[in-house]
């Protein structure tokens, strides 16, 4: 016992390092929401309050450039709300169906942490559980997709950019409903990929890429970004189209959280018909 | 003396990670630029600091870094290997006159050359363990090299740079 204690003492240096190690590498391979969101997290108490002060000092020199794409949003917004959307005193924003019924809930937040440099990456709000906001929610801007809910803690939340390797959504070509799978290659933060596309049909550079209604997260048709060029995948019979993203995420201020309404009735329905089989 | 060394090594570890998460990660360089300076803090400290109590400093800064950037454990990773291979690093480079009488690695007392390579290796050894955690997989090593590569060049020119501004804010207190 005494030698063990001794051989400790005499290693206690690389004994330490090989603890430290051991729990930095669980913390990143564990996959406990509860341990990333109150540990290791932008959305935690500290980081979130020095991120959204930062924010606010540095808010002016981006002040011009925010107006801009305000009053483009402006324009946008007036005449959606001349066909079907209203808004509420709150700034939440609706939309409806044919019928007149609410579908989705759009609610604005603030951007004060965000990264597109990285291979994955993530964008920090400043709204979370207490302002309605719930895990695998959808985040757009007023011209394109920004990302899912991973996190979410009672001031703040944590957004999976669409420019993450663990991102996938379906999407189709707006004029002829092609559809594959949304990737991200990790490189380029302006360009996305299709992938698995079996039969791309005629299209051409230019020809708009639009959210399908398979994901909750999103509400359908809306722009995800313009082809830039196509082509068949070496070795398979698959097509890959190559797509221009309408998100600026080098100038992401403000965007809008996603609620979509019938998510409940869709998701149980689909469990139920799957118990069911 | 000693106590006001330590409260200027905190201030700087405080502006390093700040300048660091609020500044350099927002930064877009380059593709395969992404520089971290923060490491410097565990670089600067002084050679006879107990080297459990280098591990300990080295993890947590790691973690700090870690929350604001959404990657957890990895900075805490990276910075652990880093302090654990300093004391083998400072072995290689020991000067013929020996470390006698220098407390701390410093580009005034050991050279601009001995503080390069000294930046130059430690920074290489942080940026590989780092930039392979971020990608978890040694599918695209290329792309990964580069990109360590890259980063490395960058931070230690950064790195350098504040050493020069730090010795200069400091030469009358040295002596």
């Amino acid at each position: 016992m005494r030698s063990f204690i001794q051989f400790l003492l005499r290693y206690h240096v690389f004994f330490l390092f090989l603890l430290l190690e051991l729990i930095s590498l669980w913390f990143l391979f564990s996959n406990n929401a509860y341990q990333r969101t109150f540990f290791v997290h932008s959305a935690n108490r500290m980081t979130g309050n020095v991120l959204n002060t930062y924010g606010n000092l540095t808010k002016f020199f981006y002040l011009s450039e925010v107006n801009d794409s305000l009053l483009a949003e402006n324009a946008l917004l007036r005449e959606a709300m001349m066909q079907q959307a209203t808004a509420d005193s709150g700034g939440r924003i609706s939309m409806l169906d044919e019928h007149g019924e609410m579908l989705y809930s759009c609610m604005p937040a603030k951007v004060i942490n965000n990264t597109f440099t990285l291979p994955n990456n993530y964008i920090t709000l400043d709204k979370g559980s207490e302002d309605g906001i719930v895990k695998d929610m959808g985040v757009i801007t007023s011209n394109g997709l920004v990302g899912i809910v991973k996190d979410v803690s009672p001031h703040f939340s944590v957004v999976l950019s669409v420019l993450h390797s663990h991102f996938h959504t379906r999407v189709a070509v707006k004029k002829n409903n092609v559809q594959g799978r949304l990737v991200w290659n990790g490189e380029d933060p302006t360009v996305v990929k299709i992938v698995d596309v079996s039969e791309p049909g005629h299209l051409e550079p230019g020809d708009t890429i639009v959210t399908t209604g398979y994901s909750a997260a999103f509400p359908p048709g809306y722009p995800v970004g313009v082809l830039k060029s196509y082509g068949k995948e070496t070795g398979s019979n698959f097509y890959t189209l190559e797509v221009e993203l309408t998100t600026a995420f080098s100038r992401l201020h403000y965007v809008y959280v996603v609620d979509y309404l019938l998510k409940e009735e869709q998701t149980n329905l689909e469990e139920e018909s799957h118990a069911g089989n | 003396m000693q106590v006001t060394r330590w409260i200027w090594r905190v201030i700087g570890w405080i502006a390093l990670t700040a300048f660091q998460v609020l500044v350099l990660t927002h930064l877009n360089i380059g593709q395969y630029v992404h520089p971290y300076v923060f490491p410097m803090f565990i670089m600067l400290l002084p050679f006879a600091t107990p080297r459990w109590l280098v591990l300990i400093l080295a993890f947590i800064s790691g973690l700090i870094v870690d929350m604001f950037n959404n990657t957890p454990g990895m900075h805490a990773s990276a910075m652990l290997v880093l302090a654990f291979l300093r004391p083998a690093v400072t072995r290689l480079l020991t000067p013929i006159t020996g470390y006698e009488g220098i407390q701390a690695p410093s580009m005034g007392r050991l050279g601009f050359i001995w503080f390069l390579l000294y930046a130059l290796l430690l920074t290489s050894i942080h940026h590989l363990v780092y930039f392979q955690l971020e990608v978890l997989s040694f599918s695209n090593l290329g792309y990964t090299l580069l990109n360590t590569a890259a980063s490395v060049l960058f931070s230690v020119f950064l790195m350098v740079n504040f050493a020069f501004i730090f010795s200069g804010n400091r030469q009358g207190e040295r002596t």
